[in-house]
């Protein structure tokens, strides 16, 4: 009998020690607690994995701008940009742009029949941000900055200055009048695509003058690529852009 | 049927363009000009340690070389100064000041003289840079130079310094 006891005893030693490392694991309710975050772990790592997808590089836009084609029809202030533009399309998120364009006036006053002529290009430097990047959409809301420079020479004619005192008349023709200018332009704006590879983009740009150099004989009229010159001017542009990606 | 986000964006790129188009031409008015172009140096009268004064008697100032009007200023009494304007093609102009009993004053003025274009819209003006004054010394003690550039600013041109106090 004392026997069979003991044997029992040692049944019962053997079961709890072999027991005893599956109590020191984990209990059920943190196999959950576990499983539920390797799923969270994992849709992170998706949604990580669907942001990594976009590549550095997805294309060039390569436009031009018609606005300066159509303010002519809205004032009559004689002159214009036309302009082109090259925006590199990175992570479809951050757009570095170069612009190049030609700004142009040839205009005489009614009032004064003061002619004023100065031609030349200019350059912009900067960079869009697009707003909607998540949305992987062809069609998006535009931020971005500019740094602009133009060198450029003008003309004025202008008919004789009249001395009423000592009834004299001096000649009044500036040529070759320098003005080299720096801008910076904030812009705002919208592209759209149109069909295929076919975009139109609209833009607003708040230009603040940085460094417009004057002369003893006055102030540029016209700044080519900043507009009519003063510490600060609005400009818009409405280009046709091709995206090649 | 177009999307929603394609309508909103029309939407936007619509009114981005009226308000740029209403900026535009917005920017291009308000012109403010000047009513005269015509540019004029200011003198006042100082006494002979420097204080301003006003010349108690009536005093003229007349212009030398004028085609029209050579008055300057006529027989004002209590005057502390006066604006002129200089020639648009001469290198030195002269004024004389009349006193009363015919004692009279010569104030010299050289200037270099500069075509300045304003804008299209107010036009064209001539501004002036003095180089130098000199004055005959019946009255006066000295002409200076306070501000050499002639322009649209206002600022005092000349100091005329009498020797009375």
């Amino acid at each position: 009998m004392a026997k069979k006891i003991l044997s029992f005893i040692f049944l019962l030693s053997s079961l709890a020690l072999l027991a005893l490392p599956a109590a020191a694991q984990q209990p059920t309710l943190n196999d959950k607690q576990v499983k539920q975050t390797v799923e969270k772990g994992k849709q992170l790592l998706e949604q990580q994995k669907k942001v990594d997808d976009t590549p550095l590089f997805c294309g060039v836009y390569l436009s031009a701008d018609v606005f300066g084609f159509v303010y002519p029809f809205f004032t009559s202030n004689g002159f214009f940009n036309n302009e082109f533009a090259v925006t590199i399309n990175l992570k479809n998120r951050f757009q570095p742009v170069v612009e190049a364009g030609y700004g142009r006036c040839n205009t005489t006053s009614e009032l004064y029949h003061i002619r004023y002529a100065t031609a030349a290009p200019y350059y912009r430097i900067g960079m869009d941000y697009n707003f909607q990047y998540k949305n992987k959409k062809p069609s998006y809301i535009i931020g971005g900055a500019r740094l602009g420079y133009s060198n450029s020479r003008y003309e004025v004619e202008a008919p004789a200055l009249v001395d009423d005192v000592f009834g004299t008349e001096a000649p009044f023709h500036l040529v070759d009048m320098p003005c080299r200018a720096i801008w910076a332009e904030a812009v705002v704006g919208v592209r759209v695509q149109m069909w295929k590879n076919l975009h139109l983009c609209w833009s607003i740009r708040y230009k603040r003058n940085i460094s417009i150099n004057t002369s003893e004989n006055g102030n540029p009229w016209f700044v080519p690529g900043f507009g009519a010159y003063g510490d600060e001017a609005v400009g818009a542009n409405y280009s046709i852009s091709y995206y090649f990606h | 049927m177009k999307r929603p986000i394609t309508l909103l964006l029309s939407a936007v790129a619509t009114l981005v363009v009226i308000v740029a188009v209403s900026l535009v031409l917005k920017g291009c008015g308000g012109v403010d000009c000047t009513i005269n172009n015509t540019v004029t140096a200011t003198l006042n009268f100082y006494s002979l340690s420097g204080v301003p004064v006003a010349y108690t008697d009536t005093l003229t100032v007349t212009v030398v070389g004028a085609k029209g009007d050579s008055v300057v200023l006529n027989r004002k009494t209590k005057a502390t100064g006066f604006t002129f304007p200089l020639g648009y093609t001469s290198e030195c102009d002269t004024f004389v000041l009349h006193y009363r009993g015919g004692w009279t004053d010569s104030l010299f003025l050289w200037h270099e003289n500069h075509p300045y274009f304003i804008s299209l819209d107010c036009g064209t003006a001539m501004f002036h840079t003095l180089t130098r004054a000199e004055c005959t010394h019946t009255f006066l003690h000295q002409a200076v130079i306070a501000e050499p550039e002639i322009n649209y600013d206002g600022k005092e041109n000349i100091k005329l310094h009498f020797f009375a106090e």
